[in-house]
């Protein structure tokens, strides 16, 4: 048994050096404009000269930046990976794009008290625009306003609604 | 024994069983709790056209919906008396009825109408209170409800609540039309609404002040949140809080002279204190928690307010210049909203109990709590004026509607449903205008 | 308990005074008695006396020969008729004797019965004496008898009646309970005591708040609740009414059961 193990181990060892052989080949093949192997450059089109994402890298970016919500947790205001991908999506976007001014609005779920809510959502507009600033986003340019439950996106009374309003929705 | 010694225990045998006690005795340990039995006979009406307002029907359905009384059917009435000659004790006695309600309505003058009633003790065959009222059309329901007023008081031997006034905001959404928000003011039994505030955007958190002249709310007709005071006496309006961030949970003071408000205007939800005149503001809780939702006690004292400073929201009592708060709630991981009985002994709050979120009743001094709802999306608990009944927001059948429950959790009821949703109910404090004595 | 459910007549003072005539009357007749045992005379004792023997006869000596023969004849004819005669006479004389026997024997049978009966009223006037004698000393202890048996007799007539008053109790008080619309919100601990007359058939004649709860309301939902439960079932024998003729009811909602 514990022979087979070690086989299967190196070969998966021998063929992850083979991708990364791989990787390091076709880099230089499709980066002939780029300097260097590491990619600092912004997403969008026209703004950054001389730098450019592959393909996947901009459907992706693109993708993020449609996503104008993020979700959260009940009663938190915690941004999970899902969020944190679309956040630093815009954040770059915003960082790209000086002259935009965004609007973060935070929202909850029917339960619980109305007001407590609405300082709840505001936590989940400052929990988003603690992180764009973090990423670069000039403080001044981010307006943060909370309306607890009074804005839910759906009136049903089950979690699969509840998920949909605890959100912060991200506007230019 | 010796011969003397037998004869004095026999006749001390006989003179005891001689003067002991005749009187049966027995011990009532247990009762029902149906309510007093009342019979409300229908108000005589002298005169043309019949008013409006049919005071008997206001008063049967106020004693009913108190869960203090058990209205005697109309149908097995035996007499129908309008005046003191024509009561007949025995009549009543025979329907069990601990006490009859009599009366009448005429016209004295054009548009004025005289409203008369007694309330009798039927066992004893006493009169127990009665008053004559001179009023115009439009107050008549008025003073159905303070008759249900004197009747609850004198039988109860506490003050009734049913001439006060509710104020809360609906939601009416029909399709294809974009929702429209109004906050509106009712009797306490619901009826007669009339319309305060008319808005496209959201309405929440109506307070009463102690003279119940003017109503603080939060309004969001400016696509975030303020506060505006609403005088109900002339109509006017007049913004008072357009911080920056968060403007809202309005609690006025008992003397009405400052409004507690929640502001994030330094960074976070905290709990300020504005006086009205001078609009200065005091700032009361310091702590990158949010504290939200103060309310006042009723000797202006304390303040309770709603934070998550331990990491999930419960209540919190601080004095009313702030300092270091005491959690009150340590049952559940939700309680939040609270506000003081009118006697400053408990407080009204909504709490997670088994997944739901409930209407309950802290007591003050032993911090027993009791769960009074069983529903599971309460909002807005709001004490009568006499502490003996809470109304709430609720849902029924996927529609926002507003509940009543006793004070001690035994009567439920709910307000006839208006169209859309229905929330954030206030009770009102006693009118001390709508009073009449005479 | 029991004297309580007995007092339901006042002649018990009539029954003390009966008691004492009665003893004194058994006392007296114990006395006479006892001097009359004394002065019984004895039974009379028959003595039997013993009949002698018959003596024989000398036969005759006559004409000789004829005289001789008739003379033996007459002799022998004699003789046999002499021997007849004292044959029966032996007879009778053996009859007499087995009777006076029997006389004597029956006598002295009837004699030994009448000794045995002596005896025998002897016996019993000294046990009667005895007796006598020990309630003489024991008087009280024997009253106290008297009057607990009495008092068992009345009892066992109680505990018919006795059941009967228990049922008809819990009746009221159920039907009380059911009629007592117990107010709310009102302090814990309260407790009210209301006196009710009531008639025969249960009407309440008056019903008054003797303790008062110290909360109006309390005091009058009690007062209310006694007039509602009326009329109240009363047990149909007129002569168990008188307990319940005056009723206390204490209303003690909050008490420790």
């Amino acid at each position: 048994m514990k022979n087979r193990k070690y086989l299967v181990a190196s070969l998966f060892i021998a063929l992850a050096l083979a991708g990364c052989a791989s990787d390091e080949a076709v880099k230089p093949a499709g980066d002939e404009s780029g300097a260097a192997p590491a990619r600092t450059a912004p997403a969008d089109s026209g703004a950054a000269p001389g730098t450019a994402l592959s393909d996947r890298e901009r459907q992706r970016r693109a993708e993020l930046l449609s996503q104008r919500r993020v979700h959260f947790a009940f009663d938190s205001s915690t941004i999970d990976d899902e969020a944190r991908a679309i956040i630093e999506a815009h954040a770059s976007h915003l960082v790209a794009n000086s002259q935009l001014k965004v609007t973060l609005e935070g929202n909850c779920d029917e339960r619980g008290t109305r007001e407590y809510n609405l300082a709840l959502g505001e936590r989940r507009a400052q929990a988003v625009e603690r992180m764009m600033k973090v990423l670069g986003v000039a403080g001044s340019r981010i307006k943060t306003v909370s309306y607890g439950e009074e804005k839910p996106l759906c009136q049903e009374h089950d979690e699969s609604c509840w998920r949909q309003n605890r959100r912060a929705e991200i506007g230019y | 024994m010796s011969f003397a010694a037998k004869w004095i225990v026999t006749l001390g045998l006989l003179l005891w069983s001689f003067g002991a006690q005749a009187v049966l005795t027995i011990e009532i340990t247990r009762g029902v709790e149906i309510g007093t039995p009342i019979a409300i006979v229908p108000f005589g009406w002298e005169g043309q056209a019949a008013p409006a307002q049919n005071i008997s029907d206001v008063i049967e359905a106020d004693l009913a919906r108190s869960g203090r009384f058990a209205v005697l059917p109309r149908k097995d009435f035996i007499s129908l008396p309008h005046e003191d000659k024509d009561v007949v004790f025995k009549d009543w006695r025979i329907l069990k009825a601990e006490a009859l309600v009599i009366g009448s309505v005429r016209l004295s003058a054009p548009g004025k109408y005289q409203v008369q009633f007694r309330l009798y003790d039927v066992f004893k065959g006493t009169q127990i209170a009665g008053f004559r009222y001179t009023v115009g059309a439009g107050m008549l329901r008025s003073v159905a409800h303070q008759i249900s007023d004197i009747i609850y008081e004198k039988i109860t031997g506490e003050p009734g609540a049913f001439n006060t006034r509710i104020a809360y905001v609906t939601r009416e959404a029909p399709a294809g039309v974009k929702p429209v928000y109004k906050l509106q003011v009712a009797d306490s039994d619901g009826v007669n609404p009339q319309t305060v505030v008319r808005s496209p955007e959201s309405l929440m958190s109506p307070a009463w002040s102690p003279d119940s002249k003017r109503l603080a709310y939060v309004s969001f007709e400016d696509k975030r949140s303020k506060v505006y005071i609403q005088n109900m006496t002339d109509g006017r309006r007049t913004m008072v809080a357009e911080f920056t961030g968060i403007n809202g949970a309005p609690a006025w003071s008992p003397d009405g002279r400052s409004l507690a408000l929640t502001l994030s205007r330094d960074g976070n939800a905290e709990i300020y204190v504005m006086q009205l005149d001078t609009r200065a503001l005091r700032r009361l809780t310091r702590d990158p928690a949010i504290d939200t939702e103060a309310a006042w006690s009723p000797d202006g004292r304390d303040i309770v307010f709603t934070s998550d400073r331990a990491g999930t929201p419960q209540i919190y009592r601080m004095n009313a210049s702030g300092g270091s708060a005491e959690r009150l709630t340590f049952e559940g991981d939700y309680n939040a909203r609270a506000s003081y009985a009118a006697d400053g002994k408990s407080i009204t709050f909504i709490s997670r109990n088994q997944g739901g979120f409930r209407v309950a009743v802290l007591q003050l001094d032993n911090r027993t709590a009791q769960v009074l709802t069983e529903t599971s999306l309460d909002e807005s608990p709001s004490f009568a004026p006499n502490g003996r009944m809470i109304i709430y927001a609720t849902e029924v059948r996927g529609r926002g509607v507003l509940a009543s429950v006793s004070a001690d959790g035994r009567v439920r009821q709910l307000f006839k449903l208006e169209e859309g949703d229905v929330r954030e109910p206030a009770w009102s404090p006693y009118n001390r205008e709508l009073q009449y004595k005479e | 308990m029991l004297p309580k459910k007995l007092r339901h007549n006042p002649g018990r003072l009539r029954a003390i005074v009966y008691a004492v005539l009665v003893h004194a009357v058994l006392i007296g007749l114990a006395v006479i008695g006892f001097r009359w045992t004394v002065q019984s005379p004895p039974g009379e004792v028959v003595q039997a006396v013993a009949v002698p023997e018959a003596p024989t006869r000398k036969p005759e000596e006559t004409n000789q020969r004829a005289q001789e023969e008739e003379a033996a004849r007459q002799k022998a004819e004699a003789d046999k008729r002499r021997q007849a005669e004292q044959k029966q006479q032996q007879q009778q004389e053996e009859e007499e004797k087995l009777a006076q026997q029997r006389l004597v024997a029956e006598r002295k049978k009837q004699e030994a019965q009448e000794k045995e009966r002596q005896k025998r009223a002897q016996e019993e006037a000294r046990k009667k004496e005895e007796t006598r004698r020990q309630k003489l000393t024991e008087r009280s202890l024997q009253e106290q008898l008297v009057a607990e048996e009495k008092a068992r007799l009345a009892a066992a007539s109680a505990a018919r009646a006795g059941t009967e008053i228990e049922k008809y109790r819990y009746l009221i008080e159920q039907r009380v309970s059911r009629s007592w619309n117990r107010p709310v919100g009102v302090a814990k601990g309260l407790k009210c005591e209301v006196h009710v007359r009531l008639t025969p058939s249960g009407e309440v004649l008056s019903a008054n708040v003797v303790r008062s709860s110290g909360n109006a309301v309390f005091d009058r939902s009690v007062e209310n609740a006694v007039y509602k439960a009326a009329p109240l079932p009363l047990p149909g024998d007129p002569a168990l009414f008188d307990n319940f003729r005056e009723i206390r009811f204490v209303f003690d909602p909050d008490k420790e059961t």
